[in-house]
């Protein structure tokens, strides 16, 4: 079984707290090192069971809540695949988000992360970032 | 909803032409989101915090288009809050301090962030544009436009109010 503690509340706090949209926070925590990290560690059934039991003790605290996200963020990138269906038995609807974020879950899961670099903040900061002139977008430069 | 205990519409907010917007507060937020907030800083550490302490009141588009009175969390609003108080799109080239950014993310097109322009390219050596925005429910921060978690995979558009 998955010890809550031993999920790593820190990325999840960032993305919860930066987030302005659900998808932006389900984003960010899919692509996140701890959602990589669960994933590689536990199976999908291991992750699926420790959500159910976290949940049907109606946390309260952020502290607790976090992780149950965190875990089903992982559940869509796990090494064995998982039927999307698993998702619609993951009710998070008590939660902000939670049921937008169930549902992107579902129909991203098992996709491929080949966006993982561009899309983790971690790897996202581009030092040598620099602005276009020609128009209004945002050109990043990756500097060595 | 639990997680951040928000009041929804705790208060009227419209937009020019009198359309309700949907807003929240989140008088307390729960203290991890502190620790979020410095990660979220970490990450950019060139940015400047202009605020002291995180607050739930108001959220980015809260900052720019509620003068930090809510935050303003469902951003399907953004598009007809654009439109009905008339921001209308200028360049980089015609880009004012006073304009406003507004961050789109490129899959998804919704409005993921916005800020308000404090110095345009032509104003300093670095040649970015510069912003301040309020990065969640966390701090407001003084930063280079793509200088924030919200600019990856962003397409940003400049915005003023001319009337």
């Amino acid at each position: 079984m998955i010890q809550l503690t031993s999920v790593q509340l820190q990325e999840a706090a960032t993305a919860y707290v930066t987030a302005n949209t659900p998808f932006f926070f389900f984003d960010r925590l899919r692509n996140s090192e701890t959602a990589a990290i669960l994933a590689q560690q536990h199976t999908s059934e291991s992750i699926f069971q420790a959500i159910r039991a976290v949940n049907a003790t109606e946390p309260t605290e952020a502290e607790r809540i976090l992780p149950i996200f965190a875990m089903v963020a992982a559940l869509t990138r796990t090494r064995t695949p998982v039927s999307a269906t698993i998702f619609d038995d993951i009710d998070l609807s008590r939660y902000r988000w939670g049921e937008d974020f169930c549902r992107f879950a579902k129909n991203y899961a098992n996709t491929d992360n080949r966006l993982d670099i561009q899309i983790m903040p971690k790897f996202s900061y581009a030092p040598y970032a620099s602005e276009s002139t020609t128009n209004n977008r945002i050109a990043l430069s990756y500097g060595s | 909803v639990l997680l951040d205990q928000a009041h929804i519409n705790p208060i009227a907010v419209e937009t020019r032409a009198g359309t309700l917007i949907k807003v929240s507060q989140t008088p307390k937020p729960e203290p991890c989101f502190i620790l979020g907030d410095l990660s979220a800083h970490a990450l950019f550490p060139m940015a400047e915090p202009r605020t002291e302490k995180i607050s739930g009141f108001y959220n980015c588009h809260g900052l720019v288009f509620a003068a930090r009175r809510a935050a303003i969390d469902e951003t399907k609003q953004i598009p007809w809050i654009l439109k009905e108080d008339g921001y209308e799109v200028v360049t980089l080239d015609e880009l004012q301090p006073g304009d406003i950014a507004v961050y789109y993310d490129e899959r998804s097109n919704e409005a993921t962030h916005s800020a308000m322009v404090i110095e345009t390219p032509k104003m300093n050596l670095m040649r970015v544009t510069r912003v301040v925005s309020k990065w969640g429910n966390g701090r407001e921060y003084v930063h280079r436009i793509n200088e924030c978690t919200y600019a990856a995979n962003a397409r940003i558009e400049y915005r003023r109010i001319y009337t």
